[in-house]
């Protein structure tokens, strides 16, 4: 293969939350230590990740629950700040894939359409311009303009991926909110994903599930406790990966 | 399907967000409501009554009280719905802040927005009902627009920090909702204020603002033109304006400090 170009490349990513001390009793002891105590502690989620993304790869991120996936990807979308480390990013990163985000459920699906794809950095002419496209996609048909809030989650499935997909970024995170629609959605959203991915879309695939990855992916990731464990071809990542729980 | 350029103007993008989220508000206010933009003009309405039927016995000093209160009523609304909607709204919009990578001011802007153009819209029937209490416009009348600007902006700055701290402790929004009355009676709305202000009204920047207004739309109707005109107006236009500049810089501080720690307390 040629040489490889970047599409994200980050260093020593070092990223914390503020967690509140909760209780009245912290707030009495921050009171009586005239402030030399703090309310907030800081948490560590990222413990200095180093990770490169070549462009148009499919690149799995394995963990479990809590290990720092969405940290990870937030960080690098650019919606958190990190404390240290650099972020290189060559293109645009799709909003990332969190369910019903942004849909507004007292609204229909049409004025949902027109939100959410204003809050993702579309403007209006370009909204009106791939509207049917983001309808006839979805397979919402007629109950596009029905309230939001009558949905099945899987129909709202159905029009967030729509409407990610029709940002057409450089770079698709695709989360685990997939599982939720039919198959028969799942089918056309991985087809999707190959079609963009031959287009020379990056995509980044979140799970824990590693039989979907290695289905998917090239190389992959897995992150522990807010630490790259390992990085590489999506086989040896996914046998280490599954060698922790035997 | 062809690819599409995005981000021909990031700012023009925020202009677009601010303008559609507005809308949205608007839209989402009243739906599912039957009196729908009816409720606007009958809360004040209703508070109006109130003050005129029971305050009246108390208060007796005061020339037109109905055009006095009202007067007042409108704007002192206008602000405690503004900051009590603004308050949430960076923590309601907490999802979309974790997907999405747009500035959060983004929210509690379009709030204001929306709660501008309905207080504009309400104007018009308050208008007529100040009209009909015996307030006549003049080129006085004007000066609303500056001093509604002046207004606004502080509605807004004082909204922003109370929204921006009410993502870290939600007291805040308890806080307000207790405090908001207590402004109100602190701040001569209802009633007058004594000639010389004393020192909690000096200090109520409220109370700056609500006698700014009152000149413009009650005093200019009985008052000599001349005192109000060199002294008065002017002397509340630049402490309104020096209140203003400092709420707005102290805001912007506070939230361009407290936004980076925002998504780890959704």
């Amino acid at each position: 293969m040629a040489e490889k170009e970047i599409a994200i490349k980050a260093q020593g990513l070092e990223v914390s939350f503020l967690i509140q001390r909760q209780g009245i009793s912290s707030i009495k002891q921050y009171l009586l230590s005239f402030g030399g105590q703090k309310l907030f502690e800081k948490k560590k989620i990222l413990k200095g990740v180093d990770i490169e993304i070549y462009k148009g790869e499919c690149f799995g991120l394995l963990g479990k629950n809590g290990s720092g996936k969405s940290t990870l990807l937030r960080t690098l979308a650019g919606i958190i700040p990190p404390d240290k480390g650099s972020i290189k990013i060559n293109g645009r990163i799709a909003p990332l894939l969190a369910l019903g985000a942004g849909l507004e459920i007292e609204m229909s699906g049409i004025e949902n359409i027109k939100l959410c794809c204003t809050l993702m950095g579309m403007t209006q002419k370009e909204i009106k311009a791939s509207m049917s496209d983001i309808i006839d996609f979805s397979e919402l048909e007629d109950d596009v303009n029905m309230q939001v809030k009558r949905y099945s989650s899987g129909m709202m499935a159905r029009l967030a991926f729509s409407m990610v997909v029709a940002t057409s970024p450089d770079i698709l995170v695709v989360d685990e909110a997939l599982a939720v629609g039919d198959l028969g959605f799942q089918n056309k959203c991985m087809a999707k994903i190959s079609e963009l991915r031959q287009q020379g879309t990056t995509i980044i695939y979140v799970s824990h599930n590693q039989e979907e990855i290695k289905r998917i992916c090239d190389r992959a990731a897995w992150l522990k406790d807010g630490k790259i464990e390992k990085i590489g071809s999506v086989s040896e990542v996914g046998d280490t990966y599954l060698e922790q729980f035997n | 399907m062809g690819r599409i350029k995005y981000y021909n103007s990031r700012l023009k993008t925020y202009y677009e967000t601010v303008y559609v989220v507005s809308i949205k508000n608007l839209k989402l206010r009243y739906r599912n409501s039957m009196l729908g933009f009816l409720w606007t003009l009958i809360n004040p309405l209703f508070m109006l009554a109130i003050f005129v039927f029971v305050f009246k016995q108390v208060i007796n000093n005061v020339d037109n009280y109905p055009l006095y209160v009202l007067s007042g009523l409108i704007f002192w609304n206008f602000f405690s719905s503004s900051s009590n909607q603004i308050l949430n709204k960076i923590i309601e919009s907490g999802g979309i802040l974790k997907s999405v990578n747009i500035p959060p001011i983004i929210f509690p802007l379009s709030a204001l927005i929306s709660n501008l153009i309905n207080f504009l819209l309400t104007l018009i029937p308050f208008l007529l009902l100040m009209f009909y209490f015996g307030f006549r416009p003049s080129l006085v009348t004007l000066l609303i627009i500056p001093a509604l600007i002046l207004f606004v902006l502080f509605t807004f700055s004082v909204s922003l920090i109370l929204s921006c701290f009410n993502v870290y402790f939600r007291d805040i929004e308890m806080f307000w909702t207790t405090i908001t009355p207590a402004l109100f009676y602190a701040t001569p709305v209802v009633y007058e204020a004594p000639k010389n202000m004393n020192w909690f009204m000096v200090l109520n920047p409220f109370a700056h603002f609500i006698e700014l207004i009152r000149d413009i739309l009650y005093r200019s109707q009985f008052e000599k033109y001349d005192e109000l005109i060199s002294m008065d107006i002017p002397n509340r236009f630049l402490t309104t304006l020096l209140i203003t500049v400092f709420s707005t810089t102290l805001s912007l501080f506070i939230y361009s400090k407290l936004r980076r720690g925002f998504i780890s307390n959704f």
